[in-house]
Parts: structure tokens; C-alpha cells; sequence
């Protein structure tokens, strides 16, 4: 679900999402998704899995949070015991909040910290007290919601590695489960993302293994590029994305994918409001898709056994591209072959490389 | 017998051709109801009918007795008519002929409202060239005449007219001749027929050059007002004076502010020994002074001096290639007449080949039936191979062929060798395709199939100079979309081996063990380069790195210096000129030509990756710079690699014995981070991009080179 509404659009960031957004423009949201919801409800299956992400869902006001959880279970079978999450803001979170998000099942909230780091918080042009994470999380598990998460953002300019090192610790000193972090990417559609400096990848190499000792002393490991989870606690949602599985996009600039094509509602509110919504494809040969998933699994730390590989696309992948898997283990970047192939620690910091030999 | 010169009146006034009596017309019979008619005037006429001499009509006895006269105007022209007519005489007698003949369609050299371009007597046809350096207003100049002698319209001006190629006009350089004809009404009220040939302005193609001014009997010499004289001026006029063209010296855009007459007379007598008072001042951008200059070329350029054996003799002074037409090749006629049909031979080879067209430029291919003695224009012939026509040789008849050739003729031989190899190696028959398409348009571009063991098949090829190599690569991207890789440039060793047989080698490749080489002689050139005094210490400096020797000075005036010096052709091969150029702040300016072999302590300087020798990147050096070379392309290449996921080794060797050695470090990171929001789609696109760009690389075993690398690592590293 995306949730296109933000108090104030940060400047690193490209996700779509309407700043000060009116009330009449999250009812008109609420009331057109509801109808997306009926499109696509009858052809699916029970939800294993359901994510709110944006944007910043706890911006909306409780009654509209509460009844778009409701919304959402009256159009859709959701499966028991499945993983429902939540993005928010650590400064929304008020105990309110924290008891609509549990009322209406939420049982995984992400808090999107970025850093505690003032200065650094600056750079992202992101506003916010820095501490209110600290208060957030009592609150969320005060409220029942015990499978928490922070995101942070690496490699900001001006970050060195003491200051990356303190972020995390803060971030894990406060018990959670799961840590989200990504270098930061200059991305088409960031305000600021011309006024960054150019990555530095050896920075960012010292960084990824700061994150990896920091993150084992509490327990997280790193099963995906840029997530840290405790055993148990990586989140489902987006391993299936990343595996290959199926799942539906609602709400502006949402994407879904049906098991064989993609696509991508418009990131403009007004246009996705229209009836039927201009949604953009993404057709692929079979072939190209299957070597896509391959591609995309390969983020993960535990990569793909060849039969669940051969379930999600019906290829098997070493007849699909054993030469490059091969070469590829052959240089150090993969490993498991022939019954899985799971990324290298240095394969997975070379995932571009990986992905441009089997693409 | 010789009656008077006549001037001929038609409906678009009077044309004044002199025409001399009599005139002796025959009929074709064989061309059924259109005839050709013969006029010949004042040379004993020996028709032909096709190529078959024919009996004359009429007085054969008095014409062939006629004297021969240099002050005879020989017209022999051939026309269409409806009917066979029957008439001979005078020119008086003549004349409703000829006005039948211009209303016909297909005799349009007689429609032609110009007839003065058709039929000049040699007296009143001036044949020359613009010379001058690069960028100082030849094209321009060129432009201005055409304009001024309304050879093309104002409305249809194309700057550069005469520069066909995009290339040419963008680099403001001209890389083959374009002969055009003007017509011009002088002073005395005489309307002259001129031939301009606009000639290649660099000194990779003298030789071209020399064949072209070869063509002419004059030239202009263009001086830019601020720049002043510059080296290739002096080459220019060297090779003009050895022509023995009359030379008129012009000072062009004397319209700028900065222009400096002065510093250009000054110069032009210290230098080139020209009084100042024979320099002309032009503006050709501005329209100033073009009138003196045409009148300076009636009076100062001497008419073509035509042997009077009335033996056909044509001087080859370039060949392009048309797709419809095959070679056109163009001429100049120093005696004797050339018409469609004739049976003719080159001396050089003996090839006999057939005209199936003749004609010439105004800019464009003007078709006539003639071309007589003096005159300037093209050919087409059975001949589909321009390597066939070679450039400088005599153009005769297989009936009556001249006995001696024309002189001046040369087999050119390429200079600079450059391996060149498709990118991909899919591209092979597609680059074996372009480079033949290519040497169609350039026959001094030499092509050899070539195997490297880095670069797998491609081709040696052999250029004049190191413009001309660029100038190939340029065009092979932009006109044939190849996209290709070019190895390190050579030039010709002589290799004396042990046991005392020399072979050339072109290729550090081939270069034999050392223990078999007796000594290895390198091609020498001398250089001529002229600059601002102030740069005389640095470009010396820069002369003795590049073991520069027999150096000399001399002042060209007060603030600038001549520097004359012998180098290995090796040498300037490389960066010689880009660095020149950086040294003077783009003042100074060089041009150089062949001398000789000299012996050198020589030896291969090898570049392995990742220990594997890269063929593409070796090269012949001096051994005393083999080392310094070898830090300079190691770090060269450190920079130009991209990152791989493993460390790249990068080694100079010589002789196996490693001199330098960089690093390109292992990537350690190369991931998008951010994968979250189901957003694949866009994610994939940014990856196949990536790939894409990856494809336009080599791989030499597992790492890959950009494309941009053989570029960069030709060029200099701008500190």
C-alpha cells in the first residue's frame, strides 16, 4: 500500500508523496482505493503478507489509518499469522497511533530514523528530533507490536565511520529486530540529489562492514544487501518481492507484479485517481523475466535453491544461465552450485557486477 | 588560310570567343538522324567518328596543311543536331548552326548561358590555387571568388562550398581537391575562364598537394593578418615555388582589429623573401579587395603553356569515388584534346580504359563533350577501382600516346601504421566492408588483414600522416558507425638483421628476437615549426626529449623564431603536436616531411594487464625513454581502466625485464543499495544499462577495456 501523504518532503528522498496534503485529498485517496482494492480482490489469492509503506502512513489521522486496515481485511482474505507492517515516521508515532496500528493488526512497524546525527539529519534536509525514535519504541511494544525495526541511511557526506558507528548503536541499543540501511542513492526525482557529492564505494565498503560487526553484536544478520534481521525477524514482505513472488502495488506510484508481468501505477495522485487508472507495464519474455527474479533473489544472502528458483519462474536456472552462474562462482561471487546459489559476502557487495553478467 | 578572330553574338550578348577560320564540320553517320559535327578550328583536324578516324568533308588538304600557331584559339567541340547538316566555312556561315544546336536539350554546352566556360582558348583560361595554412581563410577566399563571380548564387551559399564532407567543414580543413570553374569578365572587358583548385591544406597530404599545384600555373598565397606567416605558409610556398607557380601573396582578414599588415609584410620578406609590395590586402569574409585579386590573377598568373603537338597529355590530380558514377577522376588537360568515347591509357601502368564522361565543376559535375587544352575538369572512365588511377600520373591516348609522361610522378607510401580492430569482434566482416568502402575515397588509406592476440582479426593500415589516421578513424564512426579500436601508432623500421638482410617492420609485433637484430634504423623527418620568440626555450626542451637533432633558429621577425630540426618521425607521432600546441598557447605551428632512415639504439616496449601483453599498446622506443615512456603509458592506462573485482596489474617490460608497474585496485562495493517498494522495473533498466555500456568495451582474458582507452592513452596527459 502506498501511502502518498509526508508532513514535508525530505530532500534525499525520491519516493512519491504529497507534503501538507488536505483532508478531502486523503479521503479521495482512501475512497479510490478501496475501489483498486475490488478490482484485483476477487483474482487474489489470501494475503500472506501486507506492507504500508509511502510516504508516511501514520501522518494519516487515526480513524483514516483504522479504516483503511479495515478496508483492507473486507476486500482481502488475509491469511493467518500473516505479516503486517508498517513504515512510520518515529515522530507520528504517538500512543494513539501506536494503539490504531495494533487495533487493526499491524504486527511489524519499520521506523524510518535515517540518522540520529543532527548535523548529518541536515544534509538529508530531514526534519525531526532525533530522539523520538527513543520514544516510539516503547510505545509501539506498550501497545503490543514487538517486531520493530529502524531504517538508517549510510554513507551521508559528512558521515565518517565513528559517526556510522554511533548511529547503529543507537539504532540497536534500542532491542529492535530488524535494521534497514542503505547507502544513500542520488536518485532522479530527489531534491537534492544533484547537490550530493559522488558516491565513494571504498567509504562505503568500510562502512557495509562497520554495519556487519555492529549489527552481529546484537544478534542481526544481513540477509539482503541493505537488511539486518534476528533470526526469524526478516521481513517477509520484501523477501517475496524479492524472490519472485506475486504481489499487488495499491495507491499512486505503487508497483505490482502477477507472477509473469509488472507493472506501475502513476506516481501523480490526481492521475491514479481517474478511472481506470494509466498504469505503465512492463512485459518481458519469459526467459528475461526468469533471469530478472534470478537476478533480484540474489540480494538475498540465502539466494535460491533450484527448486524454489524452478517453482517462481519454471526455469531451471542452470539451464537458464549456467555458463555465467558457473564463471561467476568460478570468481568468487556466488557459491552453492548446482542445488542453490546464494551471493558470496564479496558478491553481494558486487551485486551490479553479478546482476550485468546474468541480466 | 587563318581567317579572323571573330566574336560571337547571341541572344544573351556578345561572347567573346575567338573563333578562327575555317571551320570543318563532318557528319556522323552512325548516329542516325543527330549527327556530331567537328569544328575545328586553326590545328590540322584529324575528326574522329567514335574513336575510328574519319574522312573529312571538304578541303581535308587545306586543313591539314594548316601552321601551327600558339596564338590559335583550338576549339574542337562536338554537337548533337536533329539533322545531318552540311555546312562548312566560317564561323559566319556557322552560326544559325549553333543557334539550332543551343535550343536543343541535350546540347547544353551550348545552351549554357557561360559559353566562355566551355570554349576558352588557352590564353584566356588561368589555372591556380589557394595555399595557405590551416584556418586562414582559404575555404573562405575560395567562397568569395565563387560568390563574386556569381559561380554559385548568394541564396544557395553554403559556407565552404567546396568542403563536401561534414568533416571538412566542421575541422575547417580540406582533405581532397575541388577544382571548380569560374568565368570572369576582366578590366580590359575579356571574359577569362578560371580554374580554381582548392587543395588539401595539411602536410599529410603533400604529395596530393604537389599534383595539384602541378595543375595550375599560379597560386595565392593566403596570409592571416594575425596570425602571419605560418609553418605550413612556408611548406605551402615551398612546394609552390617548386611548381615554378607565379605566386600572388594576399594578406587576408585585414578587416579585424587585431590584424597586423605590418608584422605580415615584415614576415613575408624575412621568410619567404616576397617583396611586401606584391602582397594584396583581402578581407574575404568582409568582400574586400577581391576585385584586385581577380585582376591580379588575369594579369599575374601566366596562361597555360600548351605544347603544341596537339598530343593528348592529362594530369591526374585526384580521384573521388561516386556511388552511380565509379571513379571521377580529375584532370588537367596540358595539351590535346579529350572528348566522351576516346580510347585512353595512363602511362604509369599502361591500363587502357575508355572516357564515358567528361566535364567539370561549377560547383557542381557539369557534363560537356570536351575538354581542350588548358583546361581544368573530371573524367569517368570504365575504370571501377581508384586504386587504379593513381594520383599524378599521364592520361593519354591508346592511338597516339604521348611519348614521355608527365613529370612529378610518385607512388605514395604510408608513414604511420595503426592496427585496427572492431570493437566487437562480431564487427569483422562489417569493418572489412567499411575500410574497402573507404579506400574507394582514399586510396592512399592502406589495408592489410591483420591477427592480434589480444585484439583477435582486424587490419594494418597505413596512413600518411597522423591527421590522416584520425581523420580515417573519425570517418569510419560517423559515416559507417563502426565502432573500432586502434593500436599504438608506428612508423617503418628498417630492421638489419645478424646475418645481414634488413626487413621493415611496421608492427612492434613483428620485431624479431633481439639477439638476431644487427641494428634497427629509424624514419626521420625535419620539422619546421614556427612560434611567438618567447616559447623558444620550452619547445627546444621539448625538441631534445624527442631526441631532436641538427637543430637551427632562425628569426622570422622581430617576435617569432623558426625552429628547424631532425626527429624521428616516431616521435611526433604520438604528442608531438598536441603538445606543441599547449607549449605556445596554440601560437606555434609545425610541418614536417620525410628524411631519410637514421640508426637508433631501439628497442620494443612492451604493456602487459594482468601479465598478459597487450599488443595494442606496444611500441618501438628509443631506449633511453623506453623506461620513462613505459611509467608514463602504465599510469596512462592505471587511470583509464575501470575498477574490476579483482586487482589489475598494469607493467611496462622491455625485453621482459619489467620497468614499471601500476595498480588498478580491486572494486570493493558495486551495489544499489535501495531495493525496496516493489520497484524492479526501474531497477532492471538501470542494470541493462549498465550492460550495454559494458558491451562497448574489450576483454582481454577477464578484463575489460572501454573503447575510450586506446583514445585516451594516444593522447597527452594535459598536466
Amino acid at each position: 500500500m502506498h501511502v502518498p501523504f509526508c508532513r514535508r518532503k525530505c530532500g534525499y528522498c525520491a519516493f512519491y508523496s504529497l507534503p501538507g496534503a488536505a483532508p478531502a485529498q486523503m479521503r479521495a485517496w482512501r475512497e479510490r482505493l478501496r475501489r483498486e482494492f475490488a478490482e484485483f480482490a476477487a483474482a487474489s489469492a489470501p494475503l500472506h503478507s501486507v506492507f504500508l509503506g509511502g510516504g508516511t502512513p501514520t501522518l494519516l489521522p487515526p480513524s483514516e489509518l483504522a479504516g483503511l486496515l479495515t478496508d483492507i481485511r473486507a476486500a482481502f482474505t488475509v491469511a493467518a499469522g500473516a505479516e503486517i507492517s508498517s513504515e512510520a515516521n518515529p515522530e507520528t508515532v504517538t500512543p494513539e497511533v501506536a494503539d490504531t496500528l495494533a487495533a487493526g493488526g499491524v504486527n511489524r512497524v519499520s521506523l524510518g530514523v535515517q540518522s540520529f546525527q543532527p548535523a548529518l539529519r541536515r544534509v538529508l534536509d530531514r526534519a525531526g528530533d532525533p530522539a523520538a525514535a527513543e520514544t516510539a519504541v516503547p510505545r509501539l511494544r506498550q501497545a503490543g507490536i514487538h517486531n520493530l525495526g529502524a531504517d538508517l541511511i549510510n554513507a551521508i557526506p559528512g558521515q565518517t565511520p565513528p559517526l556510522w558507528r554511533d548511529d547503529l548503536r543507537r539504532a540497536l541499543g534500542l532491542g529492535i529486530a530488524h535494521l534497514s540501511t542503505y547507502a544513500l542513492t542520488r536518485e532522479e526525482g530527489a531534491r537534492l540529489a544533484d547537490s550530493f557529492p559522488p558516491a565513494n564505494p571504498e567509504l562505503e565498503a568500510d562502512l557495509w562492514e562497520i554495519a556487519d560487526t555492529e549489527t552481529a553484536r546484537h544478534g542481526l544478520h544481513r540477509y539482503e544487501v541493505s537488511n539486518f534481521a534476528r533470526p526469524g525477524a526478516a521481513c517477509r514482505h520484501n523477501q517475496d518481492v524479492w524472490l519472485g513472488a506475486a504481489y499487488l502495488g495499491c495507491g499512486p506510484a505503487a508497483c505490482s507484479f502477477d507472477g509473469a508481468l509488472r507493472w506501475s501505477n502513476p506516481a501523480d495522485l490526481n492521475a491514479w485517481l481517474r478511472d481506470p487508472v494509466p498504469r505503465e507495464t512492463d512485459p518481458l519474455p519469459a526467459d528475461r523475466r526468469a533471469a530478472e527474479i534470478l537476478v533480484f533473489g540474489l540480494r538475498t544472502t540465502a539466494g535460491w535453491t533450484r527448486d524454489l528458483f524452478q517453482e517462481r519462474t519454471g526455469f531451471d536456472y542452470l539451464e537458464l544461465r549456467g555458463r555465467e552462474l558457473h564463471r561467476l562462482q568460478d570468481q568468487g561471487v556466488l557459491a552453492g552450485l548446482p542445488d542453490r546459489v546464494y551471493p558470496t559476502p564479496r558478491g553481494l557487495l558486487l551485486h551490479d557486477h553479478l546482476a550485468i553478467e546474468l541480466l | 588560310m587563318h581567317g579572323p578572330a571573330r566574336t560571337f553574338t547571341d541572344a544573351h550578348g556578345p561572347r567573346n570567343i575567338r573563333w578562327t577560320c575555317p571551320l570543318d564540320v563532318s557528319v556522323d553517320v552512325r548516329a542516325g538522324p543527330c549527327a556530331s559535327v567537328y569544328v575545328r578550328a586553326g590545328v590540322a583536324p584529324t575528326p574522329m567518328r567514335g574513336n575510328v578516324p574519319a574522312p573529312l568533308h571538304g578541303d581535308t588538304k587545306a586543313a591539314n596543311e594548316l601552321p601551327h600557331s600558339k596564338t590559335v584559339v583550338h576549339v574542337s567541340r562536338i554537337m548533337s543536331l536533329p539533322a545531318p547538316p552540311t555546312c562548312r566555312g566560317d564561323l559566319a556561315g556557322y552560326i544559325p548552326l549553333l543557334r539550332v544546336a543551343r535550343d536543343l536539350p541535350m546540347v547544353f554546352t551550348l545552351r549554357s548561358r557561360r559559353a566562355s566556360l566551355l570554349m576558352a582558348a588557352p590564353e584566356f583560361i588561368r589555372n591556380f590555387a589557394i595555399i595557405a595554412h590551416i584556418d586562414h581563410g582559404k575555404s573562405t577566399l575560395a567562397d568569395r571568388l565563387l560568390l563574386h563571380t556569381h559561380t554559385i548564387e548568394e541564396r544557395k551559399f553554403q559556407d565552404q562550398v567546396l568542403d563536401a564532407m561534414d568533416l571538412e567543414r566542421e575541422r575547417g580543413i580540406t582533405i581532397k581537391s575541388h577544382p571548380v570553374r569560374m568565368e570572369y569578365t576582366a578590366a580590359n572587358g575579356q571574359v577569362y575562364q578560371l580554374n580554381l583548385i582548392d587543395t588539401p591544406g595539411h602536410v599529410d597530404f603533400a604529395y596530393e598537394v604537389s599534383r595539384s599545384l602541378a595543375a595550375c600555373d599560379g597560386g595565392l598565397l593566403v596570409i592571416d593578418a594575425v596570425q602571419g606567416v605560418q609553418a605550413q605558409t612556408v611548406a605551402n610556398y615551398n612546394l609552390a615555388v617548386r611548381q615554378k607557380l607565379a605566386i600572388i601573396p594576399l594578406i587576408n582578414k585585414i578587416d579585424l582589429p587585431a590584424a597586423d599588415i605590418d608584422m605580415c609584410t615584415e614576415q613575408m620578406e624575412e621568410i619567404l623573401t616576397i617583396p611586401a609590395d606584391e602582397a594584396l590586402l583581402v578581407s574575404a569574409k568582409m568582400d574586400i579587395g577581391i576585385n584586385e585579386l581577380l585582376e591580379a590573377v588575369i594579369t599575374r598568373v601566366p596562361p597555360p603553356n600548351v605544347p603544341a603537338d596537339g598530343v593528348l597529355r592529362a594530369l591526374v590530380f585526384d580521384s573521388v569515388y561516386d556511388t552511380y558514377r565509379g571513379v571521377v577522376s580529375y584532370i588537367r588537360v596540358v595539351s590535346g584534346n579529350l572528348k566522351k568515347g576516346d580510347k585512353v591509357k595512363l602511362l604509369s601502368n599502361g591500363q587502357e580504359t575508355e572516357v564515358k564522361d567528361l566535364g567539370f565543376f561549377r560547383p557542381a559535375m557539369t557534363a560537356v563533350e570536351f575538354l581542350g587544352p588548358g583546361e581544368v575538369g573530371f573524367i569517368v572512365t570504365t575504370i571501377r577501382s581508384p586504386a587504379d588511377i593513381l594520383i599524378g600520373d599521364t592520361l593519354t591516348t591508346v592511338m597516339a600516346p604521348c611519348p614521355v609522361a608527365l613529370p612529378g610522378f610518385q607512388r605514395i607510401h604510408p608513414m604511420v601504421f595503426s592496427g585496427i580492430y572492431p570493437c566487437d569482434t562480431r564487427d569483422y566482416e562489417q569493418l572489412k566492408y567499411s575500410l574497402a568502402k573507404f579506400q574507394l575515397n582514399d586510396s592512399a588509406l592502406q589495408v592489410q588483414s591483420e591477427n592480434s592476440p589480444a585484439l583477435g582479426a582486424g587490419f594494418r593500415c597505413g596512413f600518411l600522416g597522423l591527421l590522416h589516421m584520425e581523420i580515417v578513424q573519425e570517418r569510419l564512426h560517423r559515416e559507417y558507425d563502426m565502432e573500432v579500436i586502434m593500436t599504438y601508432p608506428s612508423v617503418i623500421y628498417h630492421v638489419y638483421l645478424t646475418d645481414g638482410k634488413m626487413i621493415a617492420i611496421d608492427n612492434p609485433m613483428h620485431l624479431p628476437d633481439p639477439t638476431a637484430i644487427g641494428h634497427i634504423e629509424e624514419p626521420i623527418i625535419i620539422a619546421r615549426i614556427i612560434s611567438p620568440s618567447q616559447y623558444l626555450g620550452a619547445i627546444l626542451n621539448m625538441v631534445k626529449e624527442k631526441r631532436g637533432e641538427d637543430i637551427e633558429t632562425a628569426t622570422v621577425d622581430h617576435l617569432h623564431i623558426m625552429i628547424t630540426t631532425k626527429l624521428p618521425l616516431h616521435e611526433i607521432v604520438v604528442d608531438f603536436y598536441d603538445r606543441l600546441k599547449t607549449i605556445t598557447r596554440g601560437y606555434g605551428s609545425m610541418d614536417y616531411e620525410p628524411s631519410g632512415y637514421r640508426s637508433g639504439p631501439l628497442v620494443k616496449l612492451e604493456m602487459l594487464v594482468n601479465g598478459d601483453p597487450i599488443d595494442a599498446f606496444s611500441c618501438i622506443v628509443h631506449r633511453d625513454c623506453a623506461e620513462f615512456r613505459g611509467r608514463r603509458l602504465a599510469e596512462r592506462l592505471r587511470d583509464v581502466i575501470p575498477q574490476h573485482m579483482f586487482q589489475i596489474a598494469i607493467q611496462a617490460a622491455i625485453g621482459g625485464k619489467v620497468v614499471a608497474r601500476e595498480t588498478v585496485r580491486a572494486m570493493r562495493k558495486d551495489v544499489l543499495s535501495k531495493c525496496y517498494g516493489g520497484d524492479i522495473t526501474r531497477k532492471r533498466k538501470l542494470l541493462e544499462k549498465q550492460k550495454e555500456g559494458k558491451k562497448k568495451m574489450k576483454e582481454f582474458g577477464n578484463v575489460t577495456i572501454p573503447q575510450s582507452a586506446f583514445v585516451e592513452i594516444l593522447k597527452t596527459k594535459q598536466e
